[in-house]
């Protein structure tokens, strides 16, 4: 007889093994070039629906050359074999290519063990709770697959279906146990720069109009705030980004580049910031933006460990944010910057030579105000004069294209007006720069949701007793956009759905999907190293070479084990039988070594009792009757009764 | 148990004592036949002729006050021939309905594996409904109604083996068996059971009887006695030798006739005893062997055995 590992496996099995492959395989095909994941889904194909004649009558070596046919495949598109999208891809598709050598259990069961390790790696390419939905759907698959195969098909489909769910159920009390306490990398080993996502957002490397108008249509989320007590006012919500300080006549850019040498200036003879009034204290779970610079509510008091504050009071980050980034901040509405760079303040005044001369010659007239004033003029002659807010302005062609745009349009939208007040007041005398971010927010259940269309840019102003102050003249203009958002400061159809009025069933619906989104990268993708330190501090565990630690990692697999076994057996007992019965059993004890048989009635044991020990004849029979009436007649009286008869009969034997 | 209940159960046990003055040695047999009419439930007899079927199934409604009629079931036995027909009558200008010997209490169908199943599935809906519909007309049947039919297990030859929907209908299947050498004896040696049994006196009336049957529904049934039979049906029905198992009327009729039982022995409450000795006669004719396609009372013993009390 062969041993069952080497039982041969029949076409259909096949086809189910191909097809929970697939299944786990998916999430990686959309992953690589189009041209490679069509190969390798046909060949999945092809392999699935090989017949049994049509496998033998292959060359012996043909899984070989398949083999080495992928493999030159994927070189072609990586470059490599081996890394985060290379190791994947390969392993991916030598898994194809070893369903054409799979003829035996053993050889099954190698191949599943690759698939259950496909379902889990799909997590490489995003841990969104969809991803880690469609996992757990792979890993059933999977499981059904290998139910269905080393059971020789002899379960129902619904009851195969029940315990491959309940296997999964089943693992997930380890699951967390090992997510809250397996040591975290300070960063994903993944975390390998990855040339395919592109910077998303705002741009750090210069602002142009159009440039935030553009990210009006971009619905998507930019980053979500919880504010650990209370909110500030929606007017007051901006989130800081890039400042700009150099205008060339056509675009702001930031004062140091981003290469090395520039990004260490970026830290020296920094202002400081001194708050006053209420501090709010809150944490932005950033999207990804491929960026370093992080986002702020106007002023930052407090700054998160790993990231610092440059002296345009941008906060950047040591690293490029490449995944979800948590982070904990505080900020106050009002305040003053002391130890301001003089070298800056002048180069805030700095304007290009014979641009726009209609506007230098306004803003001219009111040098000789004092500085709050001359904001103040500057900000009512924009009241006075017809200026409009909208999204699709005329394009600005000329040289002097400020000029073009404050005399000649008048129509524009934030960035327009942040560039064009900042070049009012610098011609005016005053120190002044574009700062660039996001304003307002989508209360959403407990926490805030900010939206690319959300992006903003406003003006700073430079006071010799205040230091930096923020100045919006967009606020001059359409009011709304701050006090209300976005969504309610411009015609509806320009905006994408989820900043628009109406349809508010469907947003509401995706409001509520998105507060599922927000509570998996909270507690899944948002538990860091940081994180799960804190946590085990809590449980008393200091680092992971303590004993601490290991008593609560083996302590709590022992404790998830021993209550799966304790539950087994639990099941597995009989029910406990009533009182009646327990009294019963001890009177049968009393007559050991004679028992009852489990099908045997009461009378009928009796009977044979009294058989065999005749001088106990008259407790036998008082008892059973004693044990009936309890037992079956409802009998109250008889329970106490029967209690007292079993112990006052003597043992048949004594000992 | 009130003074009439208990008279009522003198009444019977008195009955039984007839019966097994005339029934010599099948004292058990007589017990269930009892049981199983209390329980208002048909009976089954199934033996080799000349034990005494017809015999005994005449004494019980002698004995019981009800009236009683025979059918002797051939292959030409027709629907009409047992339930009545209507015939036009010159003088009334109208059809009128001429009752069948259906139209009494206890019916003894004889032989009624010899019928045709047309006729068989006549007295289906007469045993479930107590009623017989003849040309698109409803006429109730008297109360109590009883079916007791007998058949020969033995010559299958020109017999037409009833459907299990209809034996589901019989309660009770019963067995005379040949009586032991003693009893037989005494039957030898006694005066002829014909001039017994005309000699016989109903012991209660058909009202009595009825009173009876109410008394009974108040016999207690523990929960842990319904554990077992309900134990006892999913034995049945999970056992692979059987082409199915009991059916919830065969439960149902299970927990009649253990009070039924129960009520005989001037008990207040069911016990397993009652259980167990109903269960084979229940079960017997219900559960048919999957391989033969017969059935086997033995099997259904031998199961009952097999399961633990609770």
């Amino acid at each position: 007889m062969t041993p069952s590992r080497l039982r041969l496996v029949s076409a259909s099995d096949l086809q189910w093994l191909g097809g929970a492959l697939a299944l786990s395989c998916f999430p990686h095909l959309l992953e690589q070039p189009l041209w490679l994941a069509l190969s390798l889904a046909a060949i999945l194909l092809v392999l699935t629906r090989l017949s049994a004649d049509q496998r033998a009558r292959l060359p012996r070596y043909s899984h070989l050359i398949l083999g080495a046919v992928v493999a030159v495949l994927v070189f072609q598109a990586y470059q490599t074999l081996v890394g985060r999208e290379g190791g994947v891809a390969i392993l991916m598709a030598l898994s194809i290519v070893k369903l054409l050598e799979t003829r035996t259990l053993r050889d099954v069961r190698g191949l599943l063990l690759l698939m259950f390790l496909l379902s889990g790696l799909a997590l490489l390419h995003g841990q969104a709770p969809w991803q880690a939905a469609y996992a757990l759907i792979s890993t059933l698959a999977v499981l059904y697959a290998a139910q269905r195969i080393e059971l020789g098909n002899t379960l129902p489909m619904g009851i195969n279906l029940k315990s491959s769910s309940r296997m999964i159920l089943e693992g997930i009390p380890i699951a967390i146990l090992l997510f809250v306490l397996f040591p975290r990398l300070p960063a994903p080993l993944w975390a390998i720069p990855d040339h395919s996502s592109a910077k998303t957002g705002l741009s750090g490397d210069q602002m142009t109009p159009g440039s935030i108008g553009n990210m009006i249509q971009d619905e998507s989320v930019a980053f979500r705030v919880s504010f650990k007590d209370k909110a500030p006012p929606q007017a007051n919500m901006y989130w800081r980004g890039p400042v700009f300080e150099d205008f060339d006549g056509i675009s702001w850019q930031p004062a140091y580049g981003q290469n090395r040498d520039q990004n260490a200036l970026r830290f020296q003879a920094v202002p400081k910031i001194i708050g006053e009034g209420e501090v709010y204290s809150y944490s932005i779970t950033l999207e990804p933006h491929q960026q370093s610079w992080l986002l702020a509510l106007d002023m930052p008091t407090h700054i998160p460990a790993n990231a610092n504050l440059s002296n345009r009071l941008q906060i950047v980050s040591n690293q490029v944010v490449s995944e979800k980034k948590r982070i904990e901040l505080s900020a106050q509405l009002s305040w003053r910057t002391v130890n301001d760079s003089p070298r800056q303040i002048e180069r805030s005044l700095i304007l290009p030579a014979d641009l726009n001369p209609k506007s230098r010659a306004l803003a001219l007239s009111w040098a000789h105000l004092p500085p709050r004033d001359r904001v103040a003029a500057g900000l009512n002659w924009l009241r006075n004069n017809d200026f409009s807010y909208t999204l699709s302005p005329p394009v600005l062609t000329s040289r002097h294209r400020i000029d073009e745009f404050l005399f000649t349009h008048r129509q524009g939208f934030c960035e327009h007006y942040a560039s064009a007040f900042a070049f009012m007041m610098r011609a005016a005398g005053l120190p002044a720069r574009v700062v660039t971010g996001y304003q307002g927010a989508q209360q959403n259940a407990d926490y805030w949701i900010v939206r690319q269309a959300d992006a903003h840019a406003w003006t700073e102003v430079w006071y010799a007793d205040q230091g930096w102050q923020r100045v919006d003249p967009t606020f001059v203009i359409s009011p709304s956009r701050i006090t209300a958002g976005i969504g309610l400061s411009i015609d509806s159809t320009e905006l994408p759905f989820m900043m628009r009025q109406d349809n508010a069933w469907l947003r509401n619906l995706r409001l509520k999907a998105d507060i599922l989104v927000h509570g998996w990268n909270q507690w899944v993708v948002g538990y860091d190293q940081k994180r799960q330190n804190e946590l085990l501090k809590k449980l008393g565990i200091d680092d992971f070479l303590s004993s601490a630690f290991l008593l609560w990692l083996i302590g709590g697999l022992l404790a998830i084990l021993g209550s799966f076994a304790a539950w087994l057996l639990y099941k597995s007992q009989p029910p406990r039988p009533d009182a009646a019965s327990r009294i019963f059993r001890r009177f049968i004890r009393k007559l050991a070594p004679m028992d009852k048989a489990a099908s045997e009635t009461a009378q009928a044991f009796a009977a044979r009792a009294q058989a065999q020990y005749p001088h106990l004849a008259k407790h036998i029979e008082a008892i059973t009757h004693l044990y009936l009436n309890a037992r079956y007649g409802n009998d109250p009286a008889a329970l106490p009764a029967l209690e007292q008869a079993v112990r006052q009969m003597p043992r048949a034997r004594q000992p | 148990m009130t003074p009439q209940s208990r008279e009522m159960l003198q009444r019977l046990h008195q009955a039984e004592q007839q019966l097994n003055q005339i029934i010599l040695g099948k004292a058990a047999t007589m017990r269930l036949a009892l049981i199983g009419i209390l329980a208002r439930g048909h009976l089954l007899l199934e033996d080799v002729p000349g034990v005494g079927k017809t015999t005994m199934a005449h004494a019980l409604a002698t004995v019981l006050g009800l009236r009683f009629a025979r059918v002797q079931f051939t292959s030409d036995l027709l629907p009409a021939d047992l339930l009545g027909v209507s015939v036009y009558e010159r003088s009334m200008e109208a059809f009128r309905f001429h009752p069948g010997p259906i139209f009494t209490q206890v019916l003894l169908a004889d032989e009624i594996n010899r019928a045709t199943p047309k006729t068989q599935s006549a007295l289906l809906e007469a045993m479930a409904e107590q009623q017989v519909t003849i040309d698109g007309e409803t006429n109730a049947l008297p109360t109590p109604f009883f079916v007791i039919a007998t058949q020969n297990p033995q010559a299958q030859i020109g017999t037409f083996a009833l459907p299990e929907s209809q034996l589901d209908r019989f309660l009770l299947r019963l067995e005379l068996g040949y009586p032991d050498a003693k009893a037989e004896r005494a039957l030898l040696q006694g005066i002829s059971r014909q001039d017994v049994l005309s000699g016989l006196s109903p012991m209660l009336s058909a009202e009595q009887l009825q009173e009876a049957q109410q008394d009974i529904a108040q016999i207690k049934l523990a929960e842990p006695l319904l554990d077992y039979i309900q134990a006892l049906i999913s034995a049945t029905r999970e056992d692979q030798r059987f082409s199915c198992g009991l059916s919830t009327r065969a439960a149902l009729g299970l927990v009649q006739a253990c009070k039924a039982s129960a009520w005989l022995e001037a008990r207040s409450m069911v016990i397993p005893e009652d259980v167990q000795r109903i269960f084979p006669a229940l079960a017997g004719h219900r559960l048919i062997l999957r391989q033969s396609g017969r059935s086997d009372p033995h099997i259904a013993e031998q199961l009952m055995y097999s399961v633990a009390i609770p």
